[in-house]
């Protein structure tokens, strides 16, 4: 595998773990699948289809979310909104979000490399 | 739309029943809202745009899979260990069972040795493949059948361990000096019962309130296996002397013992084919028996000596095979320079 593939394994699999919390942050209105598709997409986050999807349902059977066909539009869709349980999980996830963003960022700040000298990259 | 229907129904039919229905309706509803993104663009979706955006939700395999929240297993991770288990048992209790009837076919019954081997192999295949399959069959049903907290209590049984238990990192090279020390002591009873005590080897029985003795070995035909089996036993003694000194095997004493065992095979080659019993002095016996039971008396110690034969032969080969293959390990290695 060369370098590139690697990093964009890498850059990939960052990003996996970030999706579930990108998901549900967008859920305290319904949506359906293709709504919330282009509302991720627009807000910067690049979600496949075939993963959303499945997704979605996946949750719903966690009851993290709620679903409900609705006619609204001219055909029949299935809307997905934050459960009660959902709520509360998303703030937890939240919350965990936060305190892993500070403990990486901690990590990352050139200060805290300081006294490293031997092991540093030129 | 035609295409949609074969679509939807390709992935429907790979779903459990249970959710097909309603997944279906969805996917259909999410499949008309990615068209109708391409209708805004311009007019109505030609048969290509259809064909494209079913291509970008992935073929109905696909699909179903990422549908459907655990992978189908035939038998899964949670029993595989067990299943493993089982199966080396089953298939170790069939060798066996093969094996002794083998023994009993070769010594009592009188079958020859091509023919043996043939039952022999043609069972072990049919054996082998019945018991895989009913083995694979009845964990197959498990696997759909219990819950998943049972699958868990299952693999958890089979998952409890402790560093301490592990078996110690084998050192192929090393002498087992337990092996080594009972191979001596036998090798030393076999050679003092052969050459002093041989005349004693026979059917000991009361008759009229003492004992009497009968020699039923041809004497004779032990003699003339005598010398080699004296060099044999000697050669024998000679090599565990070494390695209970060196305490490593060496190239040298692995060729040394493969040469004893080529030699064994000969010798066991040998006594298999030869008359070792001898049925004129099982007549002699008399007593309270008639001569068809003292015949068959004396036909069924001559086959279990032919038995003891055959297995004595399957385990020499085994062993040379293992001493073949641990001195390929060793060289391969690296030991022969280290040593």
């Amino acid at each position: 595998m060369d370098l590139d593939t690697t990093l964009k394994n890498l850059a990939l699999e960052l990003r996996r773990g970030t999706l579930t919390l990108a998901v549900l942050s967008q859920l305290t209105t319904a949506q359906y699948g293709y709504s919330l598709l282009q509302r991720l997409a627009a807000r910067g986050v690049d979600i496949d289809q075939n993963t959303l999807y499945p997704l979605l349902r996946r949750l719903e059977s966690q009851q993290l979310l709620d679903s409900d066909w609705s006619v609204e539009g001219s055909r029949p869709r299935r809307y997905y909104v934050l459960s009660e349980q959902g709520r509360s999980a998303l703030s937890e996830i939240m919350a965990e979000w936060y305190r892993i963003v500070d403990t990486v960022n901690g990590l990352l700040r050139p200060d805290a490399q300081d006294g490293d000298d031997t092991y540093g990259v030129d | 739309m035609e295409l949609i229907d074969r679509y939807v129904a390709a992935v429907g039919r790979r779903l459990p029943s249970k959710t097909r229905a309603d997944i279906e309706a969805e996917l259909r509803s999410l499949i008309m809202d990615a068209i109708d993104e391409r209708r805004a663009a311009g007019g109505e979706p030609s048969e290509e745009d259809v064909v494209n955006v079913l291509k970008s939700f992935g073929s109905p395999a696909e699909v179903a899979a990422r549908y459907s929240p655990d992978p189908h297993y035939l038998i899964g991770p949670q029993l595989f260990d067990a299943y493993r288990l089982v199966v080396a048992i089953v298939l170790g209790a069939v060798t066996l069972g093969l094996g002794i009837a083998l023994a009993l076919d070769l010594g009592i019954n009188g079958v020859s040795l091509v023919e043996g081997f043939g039952e022999f192999l043609s069972g072990l295949v049919s054996g082998v493949l019945s018991a895989l399959g009913s083995v694979t069959i009845v964990f197959a049903v498990l696997e759909r059948a219990l819950s998943e907290k049972d699958k868990e209590a299952m693999a958890g049984a089979t998952r409890q361990w402790d560093p301490r238990r592990l078996p110690p990192t084998a050192d192929a090279d090393a002498v087992k000096i337990s092996d080594s020390v009972m191979a001596i002591c036998f090798t030393l009873l076999a050679l003092v019962v052969f050459n002093v005590f041989m005349d004693r080897l026979g059917v000991y029985y009361a008759r009229d309130g003492e004992w009497r003795y009968t020699a039923v070995l041809r004497r004779d035909v032990l003699a003339s296996f005598l010398p080699y089996l004296n060099i044999l036993f000697v050669a024998g003694l000679l090599h565990h002397t070494i390695l209970l000194a060196q305490r490593r095997w060496s190239i040298g004493s692995r060729v040394f013992s493969l040469v004893i065992g080529a030699a064994n095979l000969v010798l066991l080659g040998y006594l298999l084919r030869a008359t070792i019993i001898d049925a004129s002095a099982f007549m002699s016996l008399g007593g309270s028996a008639s001569p068809e039971q003292l015949e068959s008396l004396a036909k069924i110690i001559a086959g279990v000596l032919r038995g003891v034969f055959v297995v004595a032969i399957v385990g020499t080969i085994v062993e040379m095979v293992k001493q073949v293959v641990a001195m390929v390990k060793s060289v391969a290695g690296g030991g022969y320079a280290s040593r």
